[in-house]
């Protein structure tokens, strides 16, 4: 039976290449979920192996001194951890990153949200970041032989595993510990302020047109709760980010305070809506409580530490007592000189 | 005269080929004139630039003394009514109104056809007895009942020549007559009529005019007496027979057997 | 004399169609006023409109009469003219191009729009610049789609649609590459909120705005409805037959880019509304234009009013019209298709 044995001996063939291609598949690979990300798996003096925030074991040479990346949330956390001199390529730039980190104005694109793998290869960057969930993206890179470390940051506590991820990475364990320590003992004390509170606040955040809301899964509908006020939108599950609650919906609810997003490229303004006959009756409009999110330089809506400024602002709007006018800017001096070591004013940001 | 064309000469864009070449022609009232011509020979596109569908590069027409490139289109309407080939029009219209459009050219461009132009469309069924057809769906009566509306459309207009595209083509014997008397009827109500048609016969039944258009666009015109066995061999590429028929009482064209 | 009284018969039969419709959208007007996530008593409502109409102050909440009156008439108001508006141009596009599978956005206008208003976006400009700007977008890619076949000293309809698959191809991908360069985080969200078409938010500025040279458009082209069949027999015989092709074509173009382009103005753009109520409409009056247009009208505003508010008050959240057209529009469509399929060639 020469065919059979024939057939055998292919068979074979083919599951040792699928074999050996899954074991020469890099440095990379996926695990069970069991080690959680920011386990380091191994570190010898050359080489750190972390777990990534897409379960992924990732190698990184130790340590990388020139970063990509185009996923912009990125670049806060790196130059929050003083790393934003080794950045060498991303996405579309911003006045407030080259005003943080002058040498990003040279520095190389490498594409807008999607990565140009050609632009990259280029560079030959020793680290490139993005988000994790784009695990095509982490893989092709990888595949040209840069690292790839996928990041996630959609909750706090995922923010704190990315600061520890890039700080293990990149030798700012310190910072980033420092970073999350701020971050944690902050919290506890906007939580301990806001315990108090008896009547609390209704509120919304709208994104980019009118109507669509901030629901509660998102940081957003998130940092109204943490304020000590009532996200109205918490409840809305719609699976889609900013999902269209509808101005009827908006009525219903009859929120006290309205927030805008500042990130979403809204069409419309404050104005707009105080402006608006139809929404006279509404509380937040009757009382003038509509606010464009802060700050105009850097938004305080932003996955990172910079969000707790953006809480406290709304703690600052709903509940002038506990937080002042004058306490929000000594906050904001504070969080900026522990971020890049310098206060940023007033004037600057645009708050 | 209702028609003059002097040295009509056309040709397709990027072709070198004239369709027309230098074709004159004149059609006075009541005249019925057959054109004949190959296939290809650019029968419909003469049909056409009568019409002032097509835009010729020389020579000149002109429609009741009139140069046919000054006249608007509904000037033109109002003297030439075409009845095209028939087909099924994309939307379905009722008979009434598919006739009705036949008012076009007297009709302002915010306007609608009114009562006393449906009282003429009317009266123009009736005359040819489809009056029952009136409120039937275009699309849904049989084609010799759609070739009657199509010319009850040009009557419509009120012209005082019809064009006719190969009205016969589809059709089977009978309403091939029913045309051809209805043609006839026109003549000798003073409305001329040029028609094309590949079938000589039908140019020695109606016994008046006839042109022949060859493949190279030259245009012979005359009488019946036009069509010879041989000018027909030369044209259609095959053998014919023109022959007096005495129970007829008229001259036939036919093709010999088939071996 | 027994078919003249038939066929004013069936004039009067359409005109007493469409004169129902006209009353089922006006039932329907009221009926969806009084419906919504917000809960109003149609007593109450009734009460509120009629206070407003004659000018009359009452003992209701205020709150009850900005909803009312503010949000969900402009609204109401905003998708009716809409789907009148698309729906009108639909069928006057399918009616001069002879082809009834024309919608209103082949020439190019819907993308061009998008176009325009994403380019605003891109610029961060105000609401009304947005919508400033995807008019003027509309309006210039059917400019560009008329230009080619001008270019090519070619008249006939075939290339007319060609060029308009032209355009709207080209306009495709530059809307591709706006969204592409657009900032993900920030502006990609508002150009395919802009892409879906909604009525979550309906600027009253830009109702205003639109709506008289709207209506200068739809009367214009009612009035035109007559010469409209003629154009529907194709170009050769309307010529034939004394239109003056060019000229009640180049009209009836403008008219319906400036609906269309209106339309977007006030919703984003919707699919399939503007390709599938004038079948329905030629299922009801049939083809006769002078009924069909204000059939299409109507049945558009119902259809609209009605896809509308289904998204106003099921789940929690809305989903853009768009989806809730393309869902009920496609299946009817190949429905309809199957209904005529002895009449498509």
């Amino acid at each position: 039976m020469p065919g059979t044995r024939n057939k055998i001996t292919v068979l074979l063939l083919i599951v040792t290449m699928a074999l050996s291609a899954f074991t020469s598949c890099g440095d990379s690979k996926w695990t069970d979920g069991k080690a959680a990300p920011g386990t380091i798996v191994s570190e010898t003096e050359t080489e750190i192996c972390i777990v990534d925030q897409a379960g992924r074991e990732v190698t990184v040479g130790k340590y990388p001194n020139s970063i990509a990346l185009c996923y912009r949330v990125v670049v806060r956390f790196l130059l929050s951890l003083d790393l934003g001199d080794r950045i060498t390529g991303m996405g579309k730039n911003e006045q407030f990153f080259e005003d943080i980190q002058p040498s990003l104005k040279d520095c190389a694109d490498v594409g807008q949200g999607v990565a140009d793998i050609e632009a990259l290869a280029e560079l030959k960057p020793d680290l490139f970041i993005h988000k994790s969930t784009d695990v095509e993206t982490l893989e092709a890179v990888e595949k040209i032989g840069i690292p790839a470390l996928g990041i996630n940051v959609e909750t706090p506590d995922d923010m704190m595993t990315a600061l520890k991820i890039i700080g293990a990475v990149c030798d700012k364990s310190e910072k980033a510990e420092m970073l999350i320590e701020y971050y944690e003992k902050e919290l506890d004390s906007i939580d301990e302020l806001t315990n108090n509170i008896t009547e609390r606040c209704t509120a919304v955040v709208m994104g980019s047109s009118i109507g669509k809301v901030a629901d509660g899964s998102m940081l957003q509908g998130a940092m109204i709760e943490y304020a000590g006020g009532i996200n109205c939108a918490a409840d809305i599950d719609a699976g889609e980010i900013w999902p269209t609650a509808g101005t009827e919906q908006i009525f219903l609810w009859d929120p006290e305070y309205i927030f805008i997003s500042n990130s979403q490229g809204a069409t419309y303004t404050v104005d707009d809506i105080l402006s608006d006959p139809a929404w006279s009756e509404i509380k937040a409009v009757k009382n003038k409580n509509v606010y464009l999110m802060p700050a105009e330089m850097d938004s305080w809506e932003f996955p990172g530490v910079v969000s707790l400024l953006g809480i406290e602002y709304m703690m600052n709007k709903m509940y002038p007592d506990i937080i002042s006018e004058a306490e929000l800017e000594n906050k904001v001096d504070e969080l900026y000189t522990l971020m890049y070591g310098k206060k940023l004013g007033r004037e600057y940001l645009g708050y | 005269m209702i028609l003059n064309i002097n040295g009509l000469t056309y040709s397709y864009e990027d072709s070198e080929r004239k369709v027309l070449n230098s074709v004159d022609l004149q059609i006075k009232e009541g005249d019925v004139m057959c054109i004949l011509g190959p296939n290809g020979a650019g029968k419909t596109t003469l049909l056409n630039c009568m019409a002032g569908l097509l835009e010729y590069s020389e020579g000149n027409i002109e429609i009741c003394e009139r140069p046919q490139k000054e006249m608007s289109a509904k000037e033109i309407a109002g003297v030439i009514a075409y009845v095209p080939q028939t087909h099924t029009p994309s939307f379905d219209y009722s008979v009434m109104e598919f006739v009705m459009m036949g008012r076009a050219h007297n009709t302002s461009i915010f306007g609608r056809p009114g009562a006393e132009d449906e009282e003429c469309c009317m009266n123009i069924l009736r005359s040819m007895e489809i009056e029952h057809l009136a409120d039937r769906s275009y699309i849904n009566i049989s084609g010799g009942e759609r070739q009657q509306v199509l010319i009850a459309r040009a009557l419509a207009q009120e012209p005082e020549i019809v064009l006719f595209d190969e009205p016969t083509s589809h059709l089977d014997y009978g309403n091939q007559q029913r045309v051809l008397k209805k043609i006839m009827e026109l003549s000798r109500a003073g409305i001329a009529a040029v028609i094309t048609t590949h079938d000589p016969d039908h140019a020695l039944l109606l016994g008046d005019k006839v042109a022949i258009l060859d493949e190279d666009g030259h245009m012979t015109s005359g009488e019946t007496d036009l069509i010879t066995e041989e000018r027909l061999r030369d044209i259609y590429n095959t053998d014919l027979r023109i022959m007096y028929v005495e129970e007829l009482g008229r001259k036939v064209c036919l093709v010999p057997g088939i071996k | 004399m027994l078919g003249k009284r038939a066929s004013v018969d069936n004039r009067q039969k359409s005109a007493l169609i469409n004169s129902v419709l006209f009353v089922l959208l006006a039932i329907l007007v009221m009926v969806c006023l009084c419906v919504g996530k917000y809960s109003i008593s149609p007593a109450e409502c009734i009460k509120i409109l009629w206070g407003n109409l004659f000018n009359i102050s009452g003992d209701w909440d205020v709150m009850d009469e900005n909803m009312l009156m503010g949000v969900r008439l402009p609204r109401i108001m905003a998708a009716v003219i809409v789907g009148a508006a698309l729906s009108l141009s639909g069928a006057v596009y399918q009616g001069i191009f002879n082809n009834p599978l024309v919608s209103p956005d082949f020439l190019g206008v819907s993308s061009g729009a998008c176009i325009g208003a994403a380019v605003a976006i891109l610029f961060a400009m105000p609401s009304i610049l947005i919508q400033i700007s995807a008019f003027a977008g509309g309006i210039v890619a059917v400019l560009l789609t008329l230009l080619i076949p001008r270019i090519m000293k070619s008249g006939s309809n075939i290339m007319l649609v060609l060029s308009g698959i032209i355009v709207g191809g080209a306009m495709t991908s530059i809307l591709g590459f706006i969204k592409y360069i657009a900032d993900p985080e920030t502006q990609l969200a508002a150009i395919t909120y802009w892409q879906l078409g909604s009525f979550a938010y309906v600027d009253n500025k830009a109702i205003v705005a639109v709506l008289p040279l709207s209506v200068v458009a739809a009367i214009v082209m009612v009035a035109m409805s007559w010469w409209i069949n003629i154009l529907s027999l194709g170009e050769s015989e309307a010529r034939s037959l004394g239109a003056d092709v060019r000229l009640l074509r180049g009209t009836c173009i403008v008219c319906s880019t400036i609906l269309t382009a209106a339309s977007i103005c006030i919703s984003g753009t919707i699919g399939w509304v503007g390709l599938v109520v004038p079948h329905f409409g030629r299922m009801l009056v049939g083809s006769d234009n002078r009924v069909l247009l204000p059939a299409s009208c109507l049945i558009g505003g119902i259809f609209m009013l009605l896809v509308d508010t289904v998204t106003r008050i099921i789940g929690p959240a809305e989903m853009p019209v768009s989806i809730l057209t393309g869902l009920i529009g496609a299946p009817f469509f190949a429905w309809l298709l199957y209904r005529q399929r002895r009449n498509v060639r």
